[in-house]
């Protein structure tokens, strides 16, 4: 029906008529007007499934509403629009028609004249046709372009014939015939203008609505065709009136008049049907989306728009909406969500990551620096703490002294506390090695107490106790365990302000599982005559291990003096038992609070502030014990009660050596030494405050550290030097060695002057002890080196040292008599005319080389005493010319083969120095590494490349003496 | 008689220069060689060595520093020069600042290094200051003496 209204206008005169932009304005509301021209498209279009359903009723009730009203005006509108265009159109036409009309009256007008001038012509001459006039009137009224033309042409065809009957009597019927054809136009004509009239009136809105209305359905069909989209309508029941659902999944009758509860279940219904009511509520258009689970279509999800619609008097009728299936869409979204979660989250984990990481590389930075300024501090610190000792001796007013004691228990501090921090980087590091030596458990105890009584400046008795069944001697680190007692004993010593502090040292009856204990064998007897090379070995060990912990490591010496006891241990192997050693220092102080416990071993800890206010310290001292303990093996405890004392015990496993007797000492004296023994082996120690003068104990004090290296060897040496040990520490060896100098004996009496009065007390026969002892040294000394044949200059350097010292000691001026042959290696001028002026002055000849290379070529043309090699150098560092210097030593040739482009100049000198070469050979020339201690040049790595020792830069008076002193051969 | 302000003013000036941290007990060490050594003239010796070195290698790695590529190796190597230097005659501040210049350096910081330079040059002018004032102050006083004498 549509497309034959369409078709109308098209097959008549609109489109010529029609003015074009018309429509225009419509056109842009109505597109469905344009579909005039596809309607083959539509005809093609079948729409084989009706996918909407419609209540028609309810739309009925919805063209009431206000939309429905406005859209009804509309079409009103348009169709009056319409019909004024029609009617103009008609009009038009009927002013054609008229004018058609008038031309022809006008024509018959015409005609008639000239027919009524013929026939006058005519009925002049024959009046005979008259009947003809009548009938053909009515046909002249119509007069057409046509015939009038056909008339003269008639006219003209039958002029031959003219006047004639025949003629007239054709021309009649010619006429009559035009006239009818005329008729019938005429007739047709008027028909189809009553046709068009009537289908004018046909043509009702309603008509055109339903048409319009039709198109546009036809129209939304073809757009949402393919649209995942429902629409639909419900009223305020929310049943449905109307659906469009492309992907039917019910029939019509299914859904219309029913609501969704009807239809469908599941997740996701109940909530959208109350945002329909809200919307309805409200009156406010709304879009969500909705997550339907129902078991007609699945898990979904729509994004769903609810409009609400009003009726005209404002009432809410129902609801319109929309819906898209956007499941896929959610699906990715929910996905992409997740991937940027996911990415956050890693990157999160990455920034917190590399953050850790800079932290844990700060740490560790920072722990090397400490270390590394540790180490720096500590070489000048004991210098300057060394040259206070040396003017301890001096002669000084008692002023001066106590200014000096100040000073020397400052500096002490300050040592004691960088030798923590390095310490506990070193144990930290894994770089803490144990060594292993004999030592008698007593002693060491004995040792503590004795110094912590020496620096004792409060009204406390120290006692020690040791069990019948501990060892005499025990194989262990003595240094370490001692560093652990004397930290727990000057702990125990500083909290406890009156009462006493202990040590108990016993074997652990109940050993710790694993732990095999054959029993305690105690060999007294033989123990006197071992103990002494066994102390005699450690005690070179020791002073190598103490100046190790003092910066100037050498471990090769260690090796090589501290082996050697190891080695005649491990004859005995299986003579060696193991025992485990509990110790317990006590003391009556102030206690340490419960809640405190848990901290006391970490690291810069202390029980409190207030504590740290009051005692100072740097809590580091327990975290080295605890370390200490744990890397020997054992365990490390304490028990304490607030101001009832505490006790920290440890226990260490230690091996016992079982030992025969060694018949190669044949200069010890069994006898001699067996009284001693003897005396050494009571079981308990006490010291008493009030025997103890403070300025004595306090010059004990300054004696204790005097050159810890000579000092040492007078501790750890059994019974005789141990007794000695808080008279003279160096000086016992210097009265032997420089027995004639007179400047020796000077100092010694003015040595024992000073402090005899306390010893007297414990020792009367120490004066005697003194001589004895230092008779033993020498006699000793002189027997190791009878036996000892090739190790003699590490034997005897050491002595010399001690001996060196003790002279420089007593006369400052001592500097060495004969020149020593020095080669520098150094890059630096600075440094080169600083150790020049040095060196200069200490008596030295030198020759500067400033690289590896030309010290390689000095060495080839020249011999000398030591060498002091830069670390760090151009063309070739100091490492690699220790290692080749060290690998001629050893083959006698120069190396070859790795550096070829030297060995033309090598080889060429290398003649010459033939001679040089057999002298040198077997005998090592000492190298010193000058070390600048940055983290590129370790002193691992120089005493790896064969060097001998390294003294730190910047090169200092005292140490480059010292190292001068130590390796040059003796004068 | 007239040197005594002058050492005063000397023995002023390096106390300040020891308290300040300019210099350390590596340039004490310097001076008891001289005095003890009986080589007078040697710390100014030491001192004047050590600053035109310093001056060159600060201008070495300033020259460095401006390349488009840098080589922080070299840079590393006069900086370690530079540290020996200082540590040699006492210059303690540069000597720090030479041990921070090489943190930059081994992290290859240009603008780490470019700052570094700029924190040892300004010490290194302070402390040359100073050693000009003590060496102008010690020739001073030596013009005295021996009219004295």
């Amino acid at each position: 029906m549509g497309d034959e209204y369409l078709a109308e206008p098209e097959d008549e005169v609109a489109p010529s008529m029609w003015p074009e932009n018309i429509g225009d304005k419509h056109q842009k509301q109505f597109k469905m007007e344009n579909l005039g021209k596809g309607q083959d498209a539509l005809k093609d279009v079948r729409f084989q499934e009706k996918p909407s359903s419609v209540d028609f009723q309810r739309l009925m009730e919805m063209a009431n509403s206000e939309k429905g009203v406005s859209q009804m005006q509309y079409f009103v509108k348009h169709w009056e629009y319409k019909r004024a265009n029609t009617a103009r159109l008609l009009k038009e036409q009927i002013g054609l028609l008229c004018q058609q009309r008038k031309e022809i009256e006008q024509k018959k007008q015409q005609i008639l004249e000239e027919q009524h001038f013929q026939d006058e012509s005519y009925y002049a001459v024959k009046r005979q046709v008259p009947i003809l006039d009548e009938v053909y009137k009515d046909e002249w009224k119509r007069p057409s372009k046509k015939s009038d033309d056909l008339c003269h042409n008639q006219e003209l065809k039958i002029d031959a014939e003219y006047d004639s009957i025949s003629y007239w009597k054709e021309r009649a019927m010619q006429l009559e015939k035009t006239l009818e054809a005329s008729l019938q136009r005429e007739h047709s004509l008027e028909e189809k203008l009553e046709e068009n009239i009537k289908n004018l009136q046909s043509h009702t809105p309603v008509e055109e609505f339903s048409g319009m209305l039709q198109r546009a359905d036809y129209f939304l069909h073809l757009v949402l065709q393919s649209a995942p989209i429902v629409i639909a309508h419900q009223d305020t029941d929310l049943r449905y009136r109307f659906i469009f659902n492309h992907f039917p999944t019910l029939a019509d009758e299914d859904v219309i008049g029913k609501t969704d509860y009807e239809i469908l279940s599941g997740e996701g219904i109940e909530e959208m049907n109350n945002v329909k009511k809200e919307v309805m509520a409200s009156g406010i258009p709304t879009k969500r989306e909705f997550i339907f689970n129902t078991p007609l279509f699945g898990a979904k999800t729509f994004v769903t728009y609810i409009e609400p619609v009003f009726s005209k008097s404002g009432e809410t009728i129902g609801v319109n909406y929309v819906a898209m299936d956007i499941t896929d869409q959610v699906k990715r979204r929910e996905k992409m969500a997740d991937i940027r979660v996911r990415e956050a989250v890693q990157k999160a984990k990455e920034t917190e990551l590399s953050r850790s990481l800079h932290i844990t590389e700060e740490t560790m930075r920072a722990k090397q620096m400490l270390a590394t300024m540790s180490h720096e501090i500590r070489s000048p610190l004991s210098g300057v703490l060394s040259m206070a000792e040396i003017l301890a001796t001096t002669k000084l007013d008692k002023e001066q002294y106590q200014l000096l004691e100040v000073m020397l228990s400052s500096g002490d501090l300050v040592l004691q506390l960088i030798n923590d921090i390095l310490d506990l980087s070193k144990v930290e590091s894994g770089a803490m090695k144990l060594e292993s030596t004999t030592f008698r458990p007593r002693e060491v105890v004995k040792h503590v107490l004795q110094t912590a009584a020496a620096s004792l400046k409060k009204e406390l008795t120290l006692e020690g106790c040791i069990g019948d069944d501990v060892p005499v001697e025990v194989t262990g680190d003595v240094l370490r365990i001692r560093q652990i007692l004397t930290n727990l004993i000057s702990n125990a010593v500083k909290f406890t302000h009156e009462g006493k502090v202990g040590i108990n040292l016993h074997v652990l009856d109940k050993q710790p599982p694993g732990c095999r204990i054959k029993g305690v064998q105690l060999h007294m007897k033989t123990h006197s005559a071992s103990s002494v090379t066994a102390a005699e070995h450690s005690s070179a060990s020791l002073r190598n291990c103490d100046k190790d912990t003092l910066g100037c490591s050498n471990h090769e010496d260690a090796c090589h003096t501290g082996i050697p006891p190891n080695n005649n241990f491990g004859e005995h192997d299986g003579g060696e038992e193991a025992v485990w050693l509990r110790c317990d220092v006590y003391d009556t102080g102030i206690g340490i609070p419960e809640e405190s416990l848990p901290l006391l071993f970490k690291r810069y800890m202390q029980a409190s502030a207030d504590h740290a206010r009051k005692y100072g310290g740097t809590g580091l001292g327990l975290a080295i014990c605890k370390q200490l303990v744990e890397l020997m093996g054992g365990t490390l405890n304490v028990v304490s009660k607030e101001n009832d004392g505490s006790t920290f015990s440890f226990i260490l496993p230690c091996k016992i050596t079982v030992k025969e007797d060694h018949s190669d000492d044949p200069d010890v004296m069994p006898s001699s030494h067996g009284d001693f023994t003897t005396s050494d082996i009571e079981g308990s120690f006490l010291f008493k405050p009030q025997a103890r003068p403070c300025l004595l104990s306090s010059g004990v004090s300054v004696m204790k550290n005097k050159f810890i290296g000579c000092n040492l060897m007078s501790y750890d040496p059994p019974n005789r030097l141990e007794n000695c040990k808080l008279f003279s520490n160096g000086f016992a060896s210097a009265e032997d060695n420089s027995a004639n100098s007179t400047s020796t004996a000077s100092c010694q009496s003015n040595g024992p002057s000073t402090r005899s009065t306390d010893e007297e007390q414990h020792d009367n026969a120490m004066v005697i002890d003194l001589n004895r002892q230092a008779e033993w040294i020498s006699s000793s000394q002189g027997g190791t080196t009878s036996v000892s044949g090739p190790n003699i200059h590490e034997e005897r350097g050491p002595c010399k040292v001690l001996e060196e010292k003790s002279l420089h000691k007593k006369s400052k001026c001592s500097q060495s008599s004969n020149k020593a042959k020095i080669l520098l290696v150094e890059d630096n001028k600075v440094n080169i005319m600083v150790a020049k002026s040095m060196l200069e002055q200490l008596g030295h000849g030198i020759d500067i080389v400033n690289n590896g290379m030309q010290a390689i070529h000095a060495v080839q043309r020249c011999q000398y005493d030591i060498i002091l090699m830069d670390v760090h150098m151009p063309e070739m560092d100091g490492l690699q010319a220790t290692k080749f210097i060290r690998s001629f030593e050893n083959t006698g040739c120069w190396d070859t083969s790795v550096k070829p482009e030297h060995d033309q100049m090598i080889s060429g000198s290398a003649m010459s120095s033939d001679c040089a070469r057999i002298r040198k050979q077997g005998k090592r020339v000492p190298i010193i590494a000058m070390t600048a201690n940055s983290f590129s040049e370790s002193a691992e790595e120089c005493l790896a490349a064969g060097m001998d020792s390294y003294i730190s830069k910047p090169v200092n008076f005292q140490n480059i003496k010292e190292c001068l002193q130590r390796y040059l051969p003796s004068q | 008689m007239a040197a005594a302000p002058l050492r005063e003013q000397l023995s002023a000036l390096l106390s300040s220069m020891f308290s300040q941290g300019l210099v350390d007990e590596q340039f004490e060490q310097l001076q008891m060689l001289q005095d003890e050594g009986g080589t007078p003239g040697f710390v100014a010796e030491v001192v004047t060595l050590f600053c035109d070195d310093a001056e060159r290698i600060i201008a070495e790695i300033a020259t460095l520093l401006e390349q488009p590529i840098v080589s922080f190796d070299k840079v590393d190597a006069f900086v370690h020069q530079l540290k020996g230097s200082s540590a040699s005659v006492g210059a303690q501040k540069v000597k720090f600042t030479c041990m921070q210049f090489r943190q930059f350096c081994q992290e290859k910081s240009r603008d780490g290094c470019l700052m570094a330079l700029a924190v040892v040059r300004n010490e290194f002018y302070d402390l040359r200051n100073k050693f000009q004032t003590m060496l102008q102050l010690e020739q001073q006083i030596q013009a005295y003496d021996p009219k004295q004498q």
